[in-house]
């Protein structure tokens, strides 16, 4: 070990005796002296701040309604302490005139309000603004009612309780960030006017801040000057002079290049280490932030210098140049950016909008969805668009986005030969259903609109479609015979300008009592006796289709999962001959009779669900693109092998026993439950863009190192934030079933390692092999 | 027991992908035994850097067979007890003295506290007493080199190997490092020593191989090559089957034709009464002698005798393949 280590001291000497090192702390040291006065001054707020007037059209009008009853209501004492100009900026901005306010008229409500906020900032300061008998009626704490009466006129104490006061006498409009206001200031100076930030954010603020300077000074030139100043190390060691007399030493080849591979390493090592220590000692120290993560930046910034270095090396020996070996590594660094970037481009606008996300079987034909929303049919070895929207505008990935959080739900609706879906919006729900028949080309038709959001659609075994919204279980009837002739003089009226919102009417079908669906609930049907299950977060409720149609009162069952693993709320049902939860941690729930779990998932987050027509197998989806099968009957799963495991983003049974499974974007295969065999391929061939992201683009991307995801890496390890985004509409309550970008952490940590190693190896093996 | 064993070795370069191969040794042997200094000698060229890296496994063999100090040659084990002086070797820059001392001796297996323990007196010994805290970027040529001996010597090795270790140094330089080598001798260690200067080899080896060209052209102790062997060259006239049969059994070398039946070659004696039994022979068989004289064969001799000869040879082969020699 000893020669090894007496290497990697050389190093550290060699860097230490280099002016270049010196520099370097000399500018970190100049950094972290810069960082050093800065100071965040948590007071208490003492003004209303933009934003914190959640509405100002209900605020001004109760002002000004107060102010008509007169001064004896907390409001119409406000008003009478107002200036006249503010009063009257107030009439102005209600009834939309532009007043004495200048400029366009675009910004003028701005302007306005911005003008009013001020004149009521001066007004907190005023002991005149509290008066005992108006405010009586307001609640408050005693301290802040302590505080108006015994503060100062014009002290900061006064001005805070006002604050609040004002807040508490319109409570529907205001909506105060916090008590508190942070001001940012530098040695003496202190700034103004507080940050836009509540003092509870600070820390966050510093964390990520202080994340994303180091990774823009690491990141980027960083890592380029580690490279410049390291680019001699091997040509050097490698010169004839100098490893002539290393080799004669009983060291080994291999263990001489790692050695002097960690010792390069050593600059880049120093200079993280000392600014990334200095960092969490300024973060500690000055603003009590000991944020430990910071000092997982100096492993992981190493590495990431040492997966150019290895580029770098490898060129050195190879040449024994370093100017080669830096123009090469940048070189690099510049494909592996413009790869990255590339396939970027490939995953967002080229293929992700067109990734199969539905498979809609109809009769014979195949009809799939894409995420861009967009329906096809499997016609002539190729998918065609058909029941889209007419005047269908934007391109594909901006549609992708937009529509992100909305539901379609298509379903296949065989007595009538159509197929039937939600009219996808920008939000996430809608009241709308659309269908399309077969005999009509598949054109896009208004079937009607349900009073309320739909959260899923079904058609049951009486070729109805069932919509479960919000507040019940609804199915459409034609319309009332004298209202729809009404509704047609009317349109024929307007000369067909204006059209009729629907020309069906809905029926309610839950019975009473129904407890209400929340949109991250999940509901399934069974296609064979078309009961419904809702699971509501922790609970399971069946309900049963009844004779006439409508669906009886609902069964609850207690679930043991979700009672047992409270971070598990959110879940798939799945209801086949028997019901099974399947859990946003991957474990799925046999439920009734002894109730089993099984987690042959490995912790995917589950997806969707989908059931045989004969409600004898049920499969899972999950996000990770895994497909998990089950037998009702033998109540096993089924062990068979699934094709494209791993990558599948949709799936759908076709009659009783075959289940379509869609892959690499637009391929769709039909294999038999029974056996895994596949049974039919719907796949398009390759376009010349799919073949070079298949056979160029994405073998490249996988095995070189991925730089620049490393650098989220650090930012999202120094931030302890979440590793895992939903798109649009990210939100606490989003559903299960909604597409996630997943921002994977460690893919590109290994992949990086196995290319690293992989160049090191190369080097061992090329300086074993070599006189020297 | 031989410290070295070199036996029908040869070393083929490949230079490039397609490029020429260079025969570097066609079949070396050659035996060094303990605690004697062997001195290689040879031109520029003939092999002798790439025989040491064979033994120290910086090249590869390509064929035969070498041990050195009992080890496979090339193995990590044969290594440990070795010193190495390259030819043209660089240290470092942001070195001292010291702390190269220190960064060899590590190298070598050595603990930090055993090359601090040895440094003085080892600077001492090769006449950088006192320079240790110097960057070497500050050293004279001379001076890198008594840095570099002191690095071989460090780890006290059984055998210490040594390519042109006077290259570029000044005679007094050279002088204190043939003292050094002589100490080095006295502690019973062996050295092998490069060169592709004479003297140098003359003056402190025992023992002396010279090659040419990657062969052996001979091998020899110092001793036997200047004072055993005496060389005469004789001018005679007489017709030269005449006179080899009148000196049957006698050495003849480097027949000079100087006209019609006039020759001059050399032969070899052992002593005085020898000389007189060759000229006898020669009136004896009718040749008349018309010049003689005694020449001191030193190593010099040696090596430039078969050096030129090897290149004679190469000439004429070249002339008769009717290929150009090329002019260097
Ligand atoms: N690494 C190498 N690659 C190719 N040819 C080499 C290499 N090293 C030496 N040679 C050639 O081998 C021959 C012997 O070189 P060398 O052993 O250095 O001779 P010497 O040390 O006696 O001067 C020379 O012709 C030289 O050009
Ligand atoms: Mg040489």
């Amino acid at each position: 070990m000893r020669p090894y280590l007496a290497i990697i001291k050389d190093s550290f000497r060699e860097a230490f005796a280099s002016y270049v090192l010196w520099a370097t702390l000399v500018v970190i040291t100049l950094f972290l002296l810069v960082l050093l006065p800065i100071h965040f001054d948590v007071d208490q707020a003492t003004e209303f701040r933009d934003g914190e007037i959640s509405n100002w059209d209900r605020l001004l009008t109760d002002l000004r309604d107060a102010a008509e009853g007169g001064d004896e209501s907390p409001g119409g004492h406000i008003w009478s302490m107002l200036t006249e100009d503010q009063q009257k900026l107030v009439d102005d901005y209600l009834d939309g005139n532009s007043g004495d306010e200048p400029g366009p008229p675009g910004g003028r409500r701005m302007r306005q309000q911005r003008r009013f906020l001020g004149g009521l900032n001066k007004l907190l300061g005023n002991a005149e603004l509290y008066d005992e008998a108006a405010f009586a009626d307001v609640e408050v704490s005693e301290e802040i009612l302590h505080a108006v009466r015994n503060s100062k006129d014009g002290s900061d104490e006064l001005k805070a309780a006002q604050r609040e006061l004002i807040a508490a006498t319109f409570p529907r409009s205001f909506d105060l960030f916090s008590d508190g206001a942070v001001y940012v200031g530098y040695l003496i100076w202190k700034h103004d006017s507080p940050l836009p930030v509540a003092p509870s954010e600070l820390n966050g603020l510093i964390r990520s801040g202080l994340a994303i300077s180091v990774s823009l000074i690491f990141g980027w030139g960083g890592i380029l000057v580690s490279i410049l100043v390291t680019s001699n190390i091997i040509p050097r060691t490698f010169e004839p002079g100098e490893i002539v007399l290393l080799l004669s030493k009983p060291i080994s080849r291999p263990l001489l290049f790692v050695s002097r591979f960690i010792g390069g390493c050593a600059f880049t090592f120093v200079n993280v280490a000392y600014l990334l220590v200095g960092l969490w000692l300024i973060a500690g120290m000055r603003f009590g932030i000991w944020n430990h993560r910071l000092l997982l930046g100096i492993p992981v910034y190493v590495f990431l210098f040492a997966v150019y270095f290895s580029v770098s090396a490898f060129i050195g020996l190879r040449f024994r140049n370093a100017i080669i070996a830096v123009g090469f590594t940048i070189v690099f660094s510049f494909f592996l950016w413009a790869l990255s970037f590339t396939k970027g481009i490939f995953d967002q606008v080229v293929l992700a909008p067109i990734r199969i996300t539905t498979i809609v079987p109809a009769g014979d034909e195949v009809l799939v969805t894409n995420s861009s929303k967009e329906t096809l049919i499997w016609q002539q070895q190729n998918w065609k668009p058909v029941f889209n929207e007419s005047g269908q505008q934007g391109p594909q990935f901006q549609r992708r986005i937009l529509f992100a959080d909305s539901h379609f739900h298509p379903q296949y609706d065989a007595g009538n030969d159509r197929i039937v879906a939600m009219k996808p919006g920008t939000g996430w729900s809608s009241n709308d259903v659309i269908a399309g028949t077969r005999a009509s080309n598949w054109e896009r038709t208004e079937l009607g609109r349900t009073p309320d959001s739909i959260l899923a659609l079904f058609v049951d075994g009486k070729g109805r479609v069932i919509c479960v919204g919000m507040s019940g279980i609804y199915d459409f009837v034609p319309p009332d015979p004298e209202e729809q002739k009404n509704l047609e003089i009317l349109e024929a009226a307007s000369g067909g300008f204006w059209k009729p919102p629907s020309r069906t009417g809905t029926k309610s079908l839950h019975a009473e009592g129904f407890a209400r669906v929340r949109r991250e609930d999940s509901i399934a049907m069974n296609p064979a006796t078309s009961a419904l299950s809702i699971y509501r977060g922790g609970t399971l409720t069946n309900y049963p289709q009844l004779e006439d149609g409508t669906y009886g009162a609902g069964e609850t069952v207690a679930l043991q999962h979700a009672n047992t693993e409270s971070d598990a709320r959110q879940a798939v049902v799945a209801a086949g001959n028997t019901v099974l939860v399947g859990y946003e941690d991957g474990i799925v729930e046999l439920v009734g009779g002894e109730s089993r779990e099984f987690d042959t998932l490995e912790g995917d987050t589950i997806k969707s669900s989908e059931t045989s027509s004969n409600g004898r197998f049920v499969a899972f989806l999950t996000h990770e693109g895994r497909v998990w099968l089950f037998d009702c009957e033998a109540k096993q799963p089924l062990s068979i092998r699934i094709p494209a495991q791993g990558n599948v983003s949709a799936i759908a049974f076709r009659g009783e026993n075959e289940l379509l499974i869609a892959d690499r974007y637009t391929r769709v295969r039909a294999i038999d439950v029974e056996d895994g065999h596949v049974l039919e391929q719907f796949a398009p061939s390759d376009s010349m863009i799919m073949k070079a992201y298949f056979w160029v683009v994405k073998p490249l991307h996988l095995v070189l190192p991925k730089p620049s995801e490393l650098n989220t890496v650090v930012t999202t390890l120094m931030t302890e934030k979440e590793s895992e985004v939903l798109t649009a509409g990210q939100q606490a309550d989003a559903n299960l079933q909604q597409e996630r970008i997943s921002v994977d952490t460690w893919t590109p940590v290994w992949t990086s390692l196995a290319f690293t190693l992989f160049m090191i190896g190369l080097s061992c093996w090329y300086i074993s092999s070599r006189d020297f | 027991m031989a410290v070295i064993e070199v036996e029908e070795l040869e070393k083929q370069y490949k230079s490039g992908f397609f490029g020429p191969t260079i025969h570097a040794l066609k079949g070396v042997s050659l035996h060094v035994e303990a605690g004697e200094i062997f001195g290689l000698l040879g031109p520029n060229g003939a092999g002798k850097t790439t025989l040491i890296k064979i033994l120290l496994g910086i090249v590869s063999k390509t064929r035969g067979k070498a041990t050195m100090l009992g080890e496979p040659a090339g193995s990590r084990r044969s290594r440990v007890r070795v010193g190495y002086l390259p030819e043209h070797h660089r240290i470092p820059h942001h070195l001292t003295g010291n702390t190269a001392l220190e960064y060899y001796g590590c190298l070598s297996g050595m603990s930090v506290r055993a090359i601090h323990e040895k440094r003085e007196a080892l600077l001492e010994t090769v006449g950088l007493r006192g320079r240790g805290q110097d960057r070497v970027n500050t050293y004279s040529k001379g001076m890198l080199q008594r840095l570099g001996l002191a690095q071989a010597m460090l780890h006290d090795p059984d055998l210490i190997i040594l390519d042109e270790p006077t290259d570029g140094v000044d005679p007094v330089g050279r002088s204190a490092i043939r003292r050094v080598l002589k100490q080095i001798k006295d502690q019973g260690k062996t050295i092998f020593l490069n060169s592709h200067l004479l003297q140098e080899v003359e003056l402190v080896s025992d023992r002396v191989a010279i090659l040419d060209r990657g062969e052996v052209k001979l091998i020899a102790g110092v001793q036997d090559l200047t004072s055993d062997q005496k060389t005469y060259q004789l001018s005679v006239v007489g017709a030269r089957d005449k006179i080899t049969s009148a000196l049957e059994g006698r050495e003849l070398s480097q027949w000079q034709p100087g006209g019609e039946n006039v020759h001059s070659f050399c032969i070899g004696v052992e002593d005085d009464g020898a000389v007189d039994y060759v000229v006898d022979q020669l009136r004896k068989a009718g040749v008349s002698i018309r010049a003689m004289s005694a020449r001191k064969t030193s190593l010099e001799d040696a090596f430039i005798d078969i050096v030129e000869e090897a290149e004679v040879q190469r000439a004429a082969k070249e002339t008769t393949n009717g290929k150009k020699t090329p002019s260097k």
